[in-house]
């Protein structure tokens, strides 16, 4: 089986994640970054699942989704809460406290 | 699959103590939902109690070796649920009448219940699940004073590192699972690839995901920036728990991890955790020197002494691997030290600041100024807190240090020589912000605005903050009983 390719979309996608978290600029872009660095090595297990012929890794894949499903509804509900207190969700504007 | 159940007891009751607040919550109205408080008090001391006879049983594990129940288990087990009640005890008067009162007890449970599980985990799986189980209620916790803007605030930046965190860390369990084809720390370092003389560049790419994923559970810098104002805007007992307990727990998942997963890389893994605490103390105490509001200094003192607390993990890798039994029996001892000692320092000083906050909610250094006078004996305490947080004797915190530093020093490597060393100058540079505190509560003049009467403390945190204190006094003076616990503390590789 050809590996490469999935595995380099994968890194692609983790850094793309990467780069939307810490360059944010909007809530629910932000959240949607999260999504895309947890699906990477979602993307990352099941390959090697494949290629190892072991499904551990389809097993861990599954946890993983559930877990970051949980963690996802507490991000919208922070994100919710920002909203309704400063009528934006634009995250780089919030610097009340510095150092 | 037989599931040994007396060996989860502890995690059984604290589950049922937090499905009965739930419950509870939704019957009582008004004044009595203090009751969900002692319910968590009460569910903690129970597990505690019956952990205690699990002390002297031989090692057990369960769940198809997914959970293991050895004595470092046990003894980190005792400390988390000692420090889950202290912090629920501490909580009860500033959360009273709270509209989310019922709701802090049960999600704190649920943080605590992430924290048995880690040090029983012998799986990266138990282990991601456990990390998350700390973390996820904790981003709750820190946004529930709803109208504050700092507090949401808060909630925001620790929720984007602590998912940050998290994607880092499963994208580096997949690269592990693809270099060794398993989870199971053992089986990974007895895996062909963690053994190889040239291991696979996929495995140490793993390692270090995995590094920076505990660093931002540790607060090690470079991944630290979250945390000064998570716990400035979050509900200060939730601070108190993220620097102490949920800290614990990232120390215990990392030395799990490398110590058992990966001994044969120790040469790789052990001067870039040096670097790291090196770093990590020395900007915590710098930056700590500037600030102006107490938490804030608080949470880089934490930060410093995380740095100390990485220098056992990052000694034992440069003591080539887990055969040389003694000195690493040593190293893990000393952190079991550091760790219970720092706990009853930095929760006295956040009793205390807790106390305080009711008069003064922006908590400044200033307002604590003249609380030598208005308020003798917790000042006297909180004096006592930050003189041991600076590790001068006869106060608690000199033989916390002096274990890891012995430690370090046997080790007989250069690295734990330079990090011992480094450990000593930075406690130096601490001794200027924590003795600050001390002369402006007591030669600080009081702002001409404010009032010189006293500061009255709620009795239940004056209760709490003499127990911090006499905590931090007996362990000063005679240290002997503490070693004991600390010396039971002995991890199994393999059960």
């Amino acid at each position: 089986m050809y590996v490469a390719a999935p595995l380099l979309l994968s890194a692609f996608m983790f850094s793309c994640g990467v780069y939307g978290v810490l360059a944010r600029r909007h809530g629910v872009m932000l959240l949607m970054a999260v999504e895309l660095l947890i699906t990477s090595a979602n993307l990352n297990l099941i390959v090697f699942s494949q290629l190892l012929k072991n499904s551990l890794g389809n097993i861990i894949a599954l946890f993983i989704i559930a877990v970051t499903a949980a963690e996802v509804g507490i991000g919208i509900a922070i994100v919710m809460l920002l909203y309704r207190q400063r009528s934006t969700v634009a995250v780089d504007e919030l610097h009340l406290m510095k150092w | 699959m037989r599931i040994d159940y007396a060996a989860l007891a502890p995690e059984l009751v604290i589950t049922g103590a937090a499905c009965l607040v739930l419950l509870v919550d939704l019957a009582v109205r008004g004044r009595t939902r203090v009751i969900s408080g002692y319910i968590a008090l009460v569910g903690s001391l129970l597990a505690i109690v019956l952990l205690i006879p699990k002390m002297f049983d031989a090692p057990t594990s369960t769940l198809n070796g997914l959970f293991v129940l050895d004595h470092f288990a046990v003894v980190m087990k005792i400390i988390f649920l000692a420090v889950a009640a202290y912090v629920i005890w501490i909580a009860i008067p500033p959360m009273r009448g709270h509209r989310y009162e019922g709701e802090f007890v049960f999600l704190l449970l649920c943080s605590v219940l992430g924290t048995l599980l880690m040090p029983s985990s012998r799986d990266l799986l138990m282990l991601f699940v456990s990390l998350e189980l700390v973390s996820a209620p904790a981003f709750v916790i820190a946004g529930l004073r709803k109208v504050n803007p700092l507090s949401n605030e808060a909630a925001l930046k620790f929720f984007i590192f602590g998912v940050l965190s998290a994607g880092i860390f499963v994208y580096g369990i997949s690269l592990i699972y693809g270099a060794t084809g398993t989870t199971s720390l053992a089986a990974i370092a007895a895996s062909p690839a963690a053994r190889a003389a040239h291991p696979p560049a996929i495995l140490f790419t793993g390692i270090v995901f995995i590094v920076a994923a505990f660093g931002f559970k540790v607060s090690a810098v470079p991944f630290h920036f979250w945390a000064p104002d998570t716990y400035e805007g979050a509900p200060t007992p939730l601070a108190a728990f993220l620097s102490v307990a949920s800290k614990a727990a990232g120390f215990v998942g990392l030395l799990l991890i490398l110590y058992i997963g990966f001994p044969a890389l120790a040469k790789f893994w052990g001067p870039f955790l040096g670097v790291i605490a090196i770093l990590t103390m020395t900007v915590g105490n710098v930056v700590a020197l500037r600030q102006r509001q107490f938490v804030r200094l608080l949470a880089y003192s934490s930060i410093a002494h995380a740095g100390y607390m990485l220098i056992p993990i990052a000694v034992i890798g440069s003591k080539a691997g887990v055969g040389s039994g003694s000195s690493n029996a040593t190293l893990i001892r000393s952190l079991v030290i550091y760790l219970a000692i720092y706990s009853i320092m930095q929760l006295g000083a956040f009793a205390v600041a807790i106390g305080v906050s009711k008069q003064y909610p922006t908590l400044l250094v200033r307002d604590l100024s003249g609380l030598g006078r208005r308020a003798p004996l917790p000042a006297l305490a909180l004096a006592a807190f930050l003189i041991a947080l600076g590790g001068i004797p006869p106060f608690g915190g000199w033989f916390a240090k002096f274990a890891l530093f012995t430690a370090a020093i046997d080790a007989g490597t250069s690295l734990g020589l330079v990090l011992a060393i480094a450990m000593v100058v930075n406690s130096v540079i601490s001794l200027f912000y924590y003795l600050g505190v001390v002369r402006v509560m007591y030669l600080g003049e009081t702002p001409e605005a404010q009032d010189e009467g006293a500061v009255s403390f709620p009795r239940t945190i004056a209760a709490a903050t003499a127990l911090a204190f006499i905590g931090v006094v007996f362990v000063g003076i005679y240290p002997e009983p503490f070693a004991r616990f600390a010396d039971a503390a002995r991890l199994v590789l393999h059960v």
